[in-house]
C-alpha cells in the first residue's frame, strides 16, 4: 500500500499492510525520540498501523545548539 | 488506534519511560501537573513574584510562559525577547514571541544585540577573531537577559531548559571533566547573576513539544543557522540513542546528578572576582562579554 510522508521534503511510500509509524520511522533512519507524529492531521502516537493513502507528517522538535 | 490508558480516548503520546499512554487532555494535565510540582517541591517561585521569562518564540520558551501564566501564584510575568540580529531566522520567533504575548495579555521587552552591543551575530560571526556563533550568543545573551532583569526590578529569570537539554549539560561537563561547570550548572545563580529557575527542568523536549503543538502556541520550529556545536549535536544525538533502546535514561542522568550534587559541596571553586572593565562577576579579571566586547572592532 502507498502513504504520504513529509519529513523535510515530501514523498510516498510504498510498505507492508499493517506497519506502523514506529517501524516506518526505522526503516527511514529517523529516532522517534527526536520527533512528532501527525497522521492525517492529528498528533498521535508511533504505534499507530499506517493504512492505505494515510498522510504522515514527521516533525523535527529536537533542536541543536 | 492506541487509547488512553486512564479513559480509553485515543492517545496522542506514550510515555515510554513509564509505559503510560495519554489522551490529549490527560496529556495536557500531566504536563501542568508536572510543571506544578516542580515550582512547589522545588520553591522555584514565591507568590507574587516579579518573574523575567526568556522567550524566543521557540517550543520551549513560548510553552513555559504558557505554562507560567496557567499558574495561580500571582506571578508578575515579563517576557523578555533576546534579538540577536540572525537574519532569516530571529524575525520569525519574535513574530511568535509577539503572537504568544499578545494572546496572553503580557508586555514583550525585546533586547537587540545592535542597539545594546552595536553589532548583530550576523555581523560578529563575521570578524576575523573566529568564535563560533554560539560563543557570541551565549556570553551575549546572558547578559542582556541579566541587564535586561535588574533593570526590569525582576527577582530571576525562568528559561525554558528542558530534560534533554539537562541532561546534555551535565554529560558534557562530566565528558570534559569540567567538575567546576558541572557543580554551577546545579547552583544557578552562584556568581552573582540574576538568579535562573528552569521549570521544565524534568520535562522531556519531545513532550515539551508535543504540548506547544497540541495547545496551538504560536511558536517557531526553526533550527538556528548557528547551530552547530559539533560536541552538544554528538551528546545530543548519543542521549537520543540511549533514550531509544532504554527510555527514561535521560531522567537517570539528571536525578543522578542531583544526588551527587551535595558531594560535591566541598569541591574548591574558583574565586569570583569583578570584571576590570565593567564589574559584573567573572573568575577572570576580564568577563567573557568585555572579552569579547574587546575583540571587536569599533
Amino acid at each position: 500500500m502507498k502513504v504520504a510522508i513529509e519529513t523535510d521534503k515530501e514523498q510516498e511510500l510504498e510498505v507492508e499492510d499493517g506497519t506502523t509509524i514506529e517501524a516506518l520511522l526505522a526503516r527511514l533512519g529517523i529516532n522517534r525520540e527526536t520527533v512528532a507524529v501527525s497522521l492525517n492531521g492529528a498528533l498521535c502516537t508511533e504505534e499507530e498501523p499506517l493504512r492505505p493513502g494515510d498522510r504522515l507528517r514527521v516533525i523535527k522538535v529536537v533542536t541543536g545548539g | 488506534m492506541a487509547e488512553c490508558d486512564r479513559c480509553g480516548a485515543r492517545a496522542v503520546y506514550n510515555r515510554r519511560y513509564c509505559g503510560q499512554r495519554l489522551c490529549r487532555d490527560l496529556f495536557f494535565a500531566y504536563i501542568e501537573a508536572r510543571v506544578r510540582r516542580a515550582v512547589k517541591t522545588q520553591k522555584i517561585f514565591e507568590r507574587g513574584e516579579k518573574v523575567g521569562v526568556a522567550l524566543s518564540g521557540g517550543k520551549d520558551s513560548s510553552a513555559l510562559l504558557y505554562l507560567l501564566s496557567q499558574l495561580s501564584m500571582g506571578l508578575e510575568l515579563h517576557p523578555i525577547a533576546i534579538d540577536e540580529g540572525i537574519a532569516g531566522y530571529r524575525p520569525h520567533g519574535l513574530e511568535a514571541a509577539r503572537a504568544l504575548c499578545s494572546q496572553l495579555g503580557l508586555e514583550l521587552h525585546t533586547v537587540s544585540f545592535r542597539e545594546r552591543l552595536g553589532h548583530t551575530l550576523d555581523e560578529m560571526v563575521k570578524w576575523e577573531r573566529g568564535y563560533a556563533g554560539c560563543t557570541y550568543c551565549g556570553v551575549f545573551r546572558r547578559r542582556l537577559l541579566n541587564d535586561a532583569g535588574r533593570e526590569l526590578g525582576l527577582s530571576k529569570i525562568a528559561t525554558g531548559h528542558n530534560l534533554d537539554d539537562e541532561a546534555q549539560a551535565v554529560m558534557m561537563n562530566y565528558t570534559r571533566g569540567d567538575i567546576e561547570r558541572l557543580l554551577r550548572l546545579g547552583t544557578p545563580g552562584d556568581l552573582g547573576l540574576l538568579p535562573r529557575v528552569k521549570p521544565l527542568q524534568e520535562v522531556p523536549e519531545k513532550e515539551v513539544a508535543i504540548y506547544a503543538l497540541l495547545r496551538e502556541l504560536p511558536v517557531s520550529l526553526e533550527e538556528c543557522p548557528y547551530a552547530r556545536d559539533a560536541f552538544r549535536l554528538g551528546i545530543r544525538d548519543f542521549l537520543n540513542g540511549l533514550e531509544l533502546a532504554n527510555p527514561g535514561i535521560k531522567y537517570s542522568i539528571l536525578r543522578g546528578y542531583k544526588r551527587l550534587l551535595p558531594h560535591l559541596a566541598t569541591y574548591p571553586r574558583t574565586a569570583v572576582k569583578r570584571c576590570g572593565a565593567c564589574g559584573e562577576p567573572t573568575p577572570n579579571p576580564l568577563c567573557k562579554a568585555c572579552e569579547l566586547l574587546g575583540a571587536l572592532p569599533e
